[in-house]
C-alpha cells in the first residue's frame, strides 16, 4: 500500500483533503455569510433590472395614457387593477414597473458614479496625508475641514439652481461633495499601517514609495475602502432621491425613484401605493449595498480568515 | 565561505563604523507647528562593528538603540556623523541612491506579527527584495524563495500561504529569510526574540548563530534582555539617555563592568537561587532616566548614579579606552 499522502494523478493528497486551498476557504466564508449572500442576491436583481430594463420592460416609461391613469397594483382589492399594469400607473397613466424598471437604471448610475469620482478623491487625498504627515496633512486637514464645513444638499441646490439640472451636474455635484468620509477613513487607515513594520521592512529592501502605497498600503486598506465605498453609494443615492424630490435633481419626464417620490406625494393620503413602491425600492437597494459591504469587509478581513 | 567579489571576505575586518552619530526628532509645540525643542535620542555615538562580529547594544527602553538600528538602516534621517559601511558612507542618501546598499544592511524586527503583510504570502514577501534588486521572476524566483525558506528551517511548500498561518516562531523565521534574501553582510536585529515565547527563543537564537557561521554575517544585536544578549554576543555597548556609556568584549562587562549604570542593569539580571537573590546588595536604581528632551549638563547618567562627583554635573566624560580595552565614559572608575 502507498503512503496516505503519496500523490497520484487526479487523486488528491491528504495534505490538500485536510488543509482546503486560500480559494476554498474564501469560497466557504462567503457562503457561511447570509447578509453579504442576500445583500449581493438583491443588489443583482437590481443591476439586472437596470441593465435590461428595456427588454424586460412591459411598455414605455414616457407612454401617457391619461384614459388609464391612476391604476392600482394587481394586490389592491379595487376591480380596476389589471395584470396589464403589475404595479399600476401613475397620474399621468404611465406604468409604473416601467418607470421603476428605468429608475434603477438612474438610481444606480449615480449612486455609481458619484461614489467612483469622490472615491478617487477622497482616497488619494486620505492616503497622501496619512503616509506622508507633516504639512501634507495640515493642507488635507485644512480643505476637509472646509468641506465638512459646506452643508451637502444647500450647495448642491445652490450649484444646480446656477448651472441649471442635468445627470451630469449631479454625478458632478454629489462626488465632489462627499469624499470626506473617503478622506478621513483612508487617513487614518493609511496612518496605522503606515508604522507597522512591514512597511519599514519594505523601505529597507529598497521598495521605492509609490511601490510601497501600492503592494503595502493599499491592499491593507481595501477592505475599509470597500465598507466606505458602498456607504457613500447609498449615500448618493438617497441624496439624489432627496435633490429629486425637492424638484432639483433629475428633471421631468425622466424616471428616478426620488422624483417618484416627488410625483406622489399630493396622492400620499389616497393612492399611497405611489409613493410607497419607489420608497420601498429605495430602501431595498441602500440595505442591499450596506449589506453586501458589510459582508465583503467580514469575509476579506485577515484576522477572519480562518 | 564563498563571498561574492567586492565584499570583505576576511573576518574581523572593520565592516560599519559609527561616528559622531546624533539623530535629533524635533518636538513641536503649539498649532502652528513651529519646532522649538528636540528630543536626543541618539546623541554622539561611536562604535564599530567588524565582518562576522555579533555587536549587542543594550539599555532601558528610551535610550535610543532601536533609533540607532533605524539611522543604520536609513528608516531615520541622521542629523549628524558618519555611517560608513566597508569604508562607504551610507547615511543622508535619498531612497533611490540608497537602494544598492540595501543588499548589504538588512534588519529583522521585533515583532514578527507586524512585520509581514497580512495581505501578501509569505514567499512574495520573502522575494520581494529579490524581485526588485535582482529582477527575478518566474520559476527562479520561486526556486530561490523555496531555498531561503528551507534555509531558516521552513517548507519550500510554505510560500504560497498567508503570514496568519504561521506561528509567532515561524513568523520571525520568514523575517529572518527574507532578510536573507540579499545576502547582507550585516544585519540589525531590533529585539528579535523579545516578542516569542521563552521556548522558541532559543531555536531563533541557534538559528541566528547557524547563520552567522554559515554565512559570516555580522549582527547588531539590540536588546533590553541581557540574558539574550549573554548567549549570542561577541561584544557589548551599554547605551543610556542616546549615548554609549561602556563598551567591551562580553566577559569583561557582565564579570568585571566598570560603569555604576551597567552595574545597576546587571544586578536587575533574577538570580535563580532565592537566597542569593536576598542577600544581594546593589539596590535598585532610583528614579526615571531624565527626559532627552532636556537631558542633564554633565553626564547623562549623574541624576541616578550613586557615585556622582561636582566634576560630572559639569562636562559630559568622553568615551575612552581604558588600559584593560574596555571604553568607558566615566569621570570617577
Amino acid at each position: 500500500m502507498a503512503s496516505i499522502s503519496t500523490a497520484r494523478a487526479g487523486i488528491p493528497t491528504a495534505e490538500q483533503i485536510l488543509e482546503p486551498s486560500p480559494g476554498a476557504l474564501l469560497r466557504k466564508r462567503i457562503f457561511g455569510n447570509t447578509g453579504l449572500i442576500i445583500g449581493a442576491a438583491v443588489l443583482l436583481a437590481i443591476v439586472f433590472v437596470a441593465v435590461f430594463a428595456d427588454v424586460i420592460s412591459p411598455g414605455d416609461p414616457y407612454d401617457q395614457v391619461l384614459s388609464r391613469k391612476l391604476i392600482p397594483p394587481i394586490w389592491h382589492e379595487s376591480a380596476k387593477a389589471t395584470w396589464e399594469h403589475p404595479l399600476g400607473t401613475d397620474a399621468l397613466g404611465r406604468d409604473y414597473l416601467t418607470r421603476l424598471f428605468h429608475g434603477a437604471r438612474i438610481s444606480l448610475f449615480i449612486g455609481f458614479a458619484a461614489m467612483f469620482i469622490s472615491g478617487i478623491i477622497g482616497t488619494a487625498l486620505g492616503v497622501l496625508s496619512g503616509y506622508f504627515g507633516g504639512r501634507v496633512d495640515m493642507v488635507v486637514n485644512f480643505i476637509l475641514t472646509t468641506r465638512l464645513s459646506l452643508p451637502v444638499v444647500l450647495v448642491a441646490l445652490a450649484v444646480v439652481s446656477l448651472v441649471g439640472s442635468s445627470l451630469t451636474v449631479i454625478i458632478w455635484v454629489l462626488g465632489l461633495l462627499i469624499w470626506d468620509r473617503f478622506a478621513v477613513v483612508m487617513r487614518s487607515a493609511t496612518q496605522q499601517i503606515r508604522n507597522l513594520e512591514y512597511v519599514a521592512a519594505a523601505q529597507a529592501l529598497g521598495c521605492s514609495t509609490p511601490r510601497i502605497v501600492l503592494t503595502e498600503i493599499m491592499p491593507n486598506i481595501l477592505n475599509h475602502l470597500i465598507v466606505v465605498a458602498t456607504l457613500e453609494m447609498a449615500h448618493a443615492i438617497l441624496l439624489e432621491a432627496a435633490l429629486s424630490f425637492l424638484g432639483l435633481g433629475v428633471q421631468p419626464p425622466e424616471p428616478s425613484w426620488g422624483l417618484m417620490v416627488s410625483e406622489a406625494k399630493g396622492m400620499m393620503f389616497f393612492d399611497s401605493w405611489l409613493i410607497g413602491i419607489p420608497g420601498a425600492a429605495i430602501f431595498a437597494l441602500v440595505l442591499a449595498i450596506n449589506l453586501l459591504g458589510d459582508g465583503i469587509r467580514d469575509v476579506t478581513a485577515p484576522e477572519n480568515r480562518n | 565561505m564563498t563571498t561574492p567579489a567586492g565584499r570583505p571576505a576576511r573576518r574581523d575586518a572593520l565592516l560599519l563604523s559609527v561616528r559622531g552619530l546624533k539623530v535629533y526628532f524635533p518636538v513641536r509645540n503649539g498649532s502652528l507647528g513651529s519646532a522649538s525643542n528636540s528630543l536626543r535620542a541618539v546623541d554622539d555615538l561611536n562604535f564599530d562593528i567588524a565582518a562576522g562580529e555579533t555587536l549587542a547594544l543594550v539599555g532601558e527602553s528610551g535610550c535610543g538603540k532601536s533609533t540607532t538600528g533605524n539611522a543604520i538602516l536609513g528608516l531615520v534621517d541622521r542629523t549628524a556623523g558618519r555611517i560608513l559601511l566597508d569604508g562607504r558612507e551610507i547615511g543622508g542618501r535619498s531612497r533611490e541612491a540608497r537602494r544598492p546598499l540595501c543588499r548589504d544592511v538588512q534588519i529583522i524586527f521585533q515583532d514578527p506579527f507586524s512585520a509581514l503583510d497580512p495581505r501578501r504570502p509569505v514567499g512574495e514577501s520573502v522575494g520581494e527584495a529579490l524581485f526588485l534588486q535582482d529582477g527575478l521572476r518566474g520559476a527562479a524566483l520561486s526556486r530561490r524563495v523555496g531555498s531561503l525558506l528551507e534555509q531558516v528551517g521552513l517548507p519550500a511548500s510554505g510560500a504560497a500561504r498567508y503570514p496568519d498561518e504561521f506561528s509567532g516562531g515561524q513568523r520571525q523565521r520568514l523575517v529572518i529569510a527574507r532578510a536573507l534574501a540579499l545576502e547582507p553582510l550585516l544585519i540589525v536585529c531590533d529585539e528579535p526574540t523579545s516578542a516569542l515565547d521563552v521556548s522558541i527563543r532559543s531555536q531563533i537564537l541557534n538559528l541566528l548563530s547557524d547563520l552567522q557561521e554559515r554565512l559570516g554575517l555580522a549582527y547588531l544585536f539590540i536588546s533590553h534582555d541581557l540574558l539574550t544578549v549573554r548567549h549570542v554576543a561577541d561584544r557589548i555597548a551599554v547605551m543610556y539617555l542616546g549615548h554609549i556609556v561602556e563598551e567591551g568584549p562580553l566577559e569583561q562587562v557582565f564579570e568585571a563592568s566598570r560603569h555604576p549604570y551597567t552595574q545597576a542593569l546587571l544586578s536587575a539580571i533574577p538570580l535563580p537561587d532565592p537566597k542569593q537573590q536576598r542577600q544581594r546588595r546593589a539596590p535598585p536604581l532610583p528614579g526615571d532616566p531624565p527626559s532627552s528632551i532636556a537631558p542633564p549638563a554633565g553626564c547623562p547618567f549623574v541624576t541616578r548614579c550613586p557615585d556622582a562627583e561636582p566634576q560630572c554635573r559639569r562636562t559630559p566624560p568622553p568615551l575612552t579606552r581604558r588600559a584593560d580595552g574596555r571604553k568607558l565614559a566615566c569621570f570617577v572608575r
